[in-house]
């Protein structure tokens, strides 16, 4: 499978590419000066993204654990 | 109390079809954030998220105690497709019946239901909520969805470009062009600070 540079950045980012590729990109990525500021915006918002996390309210879980022992009875 | 020592999503899964609740406990602890995101980003309704979010669970408990679940792949990615197609199948019944559609902007009139025990909490909540309608409303329906998809459900891009018939290639360019878009909202409206409270 080929994969352009862009692509390849957007996997190291999200852990899909092996060290030895994750190495041969940093190279890549390190001798292009546009490559490496978008290298470094696309992670910044990687990053970003990764802070937004919701919860379900506490009753949710309780009401999932209920269902699970009383079914486990029956 | 009996604490957990860390173990694998797989080894909990395994204590659970034993008998074990704490097991399912220490699960739903774990990913319910990713699984409760993904779900709440499709039907955008925080009650809706949080049924379906159940009926997540309550599909997977059956699933796991026949048996029928398959180490094949990871625990998030597995459960995050079943609230993946719980919730699609959701929003397909409201485009069918239009009378059924509660306003999708309606994030503000769910926080009328929501209960006032923890206020300080529950303003932090709403404050993400309206953040993540904010920023992923902008997005090109494709890109929100591989976010969704990749960022919050852990799929691979493989996985992905397997669910949604598409190469690996456009999942890859359709994250690029989505991270991309998210940069320049969150730089133009100044949200980095709120993104990491």
């Amino acid at each position: 499978m080929n994969f352009t540079t862009e692509e390849r950045m957007i996997m190291k980012i999200y852990g899909e590419t092996t060290a030895s590729e994750a190495r041969e990109l940093n190279h890549v990525i390190d001798s292009d000066i546009s490559l490496k500021k978008e290298y470094v915006e696309l992670n910044g918002t990687f990053r970003s993204v990764s802070g937004i996390r919701l919860n379900p309210d506490d009753r949710i879980i309780k009401n999932i654990m209920e269902y699970s022992l009383i079914s486990r009875r029956n | 109390m009996r604490l957990y020592i860390p173990s694998e999503d797989k080894d909990l899964i395994v204590r659970y079809r034993q008998g074990d609740e704490l097991a399912l406990k220490e699960l739903i602890r774990r990913h319910k954030s990713k699984i409760f995101t993904t779900i709440y980003l499709i039907v955008r309704n925080r009650q809706e998220a949080e049924d379906l979010f159940q009926d997540t669970f309550i599909k997977a408990i059956h699933v796991i105690r026949a048996g029928k679940y398959r180490e094949e792949g990871k625990f998030l990615p597995w459960i995050c497709r079943i609230a993946y197609h719980l919730s699609i199948d959701v929003i397909r019944t409201k485009k069918n019946n239009p009378c059924l559609t509660a306003d999708s902007s309606d994030y503000a009139s769910s926080k009328l239901c929501a209960k006032e025990e923890n206020k300080e909490e529950q303003l932090i909540q709403d404050e993400k909520e309206k953040l993540i309608h904010e920023l992923m409303n902008t997005l090109p329906a494709e890109q929100k969805e591989i976010i969704l998809l990749r960022h919050f459900s852990d799929m691979t891009f493989r996985e992905i470009a397997a669910l949604k018939k598409i190469s690996i290639n456009t999942a890859l360019g359709r994250m690029r062009y989505a991270l991309l878009n998210l940069k320049k909202l969150i730089k133009t409206n100044n949200y980095a600070h709120e993104l990491y409270y």
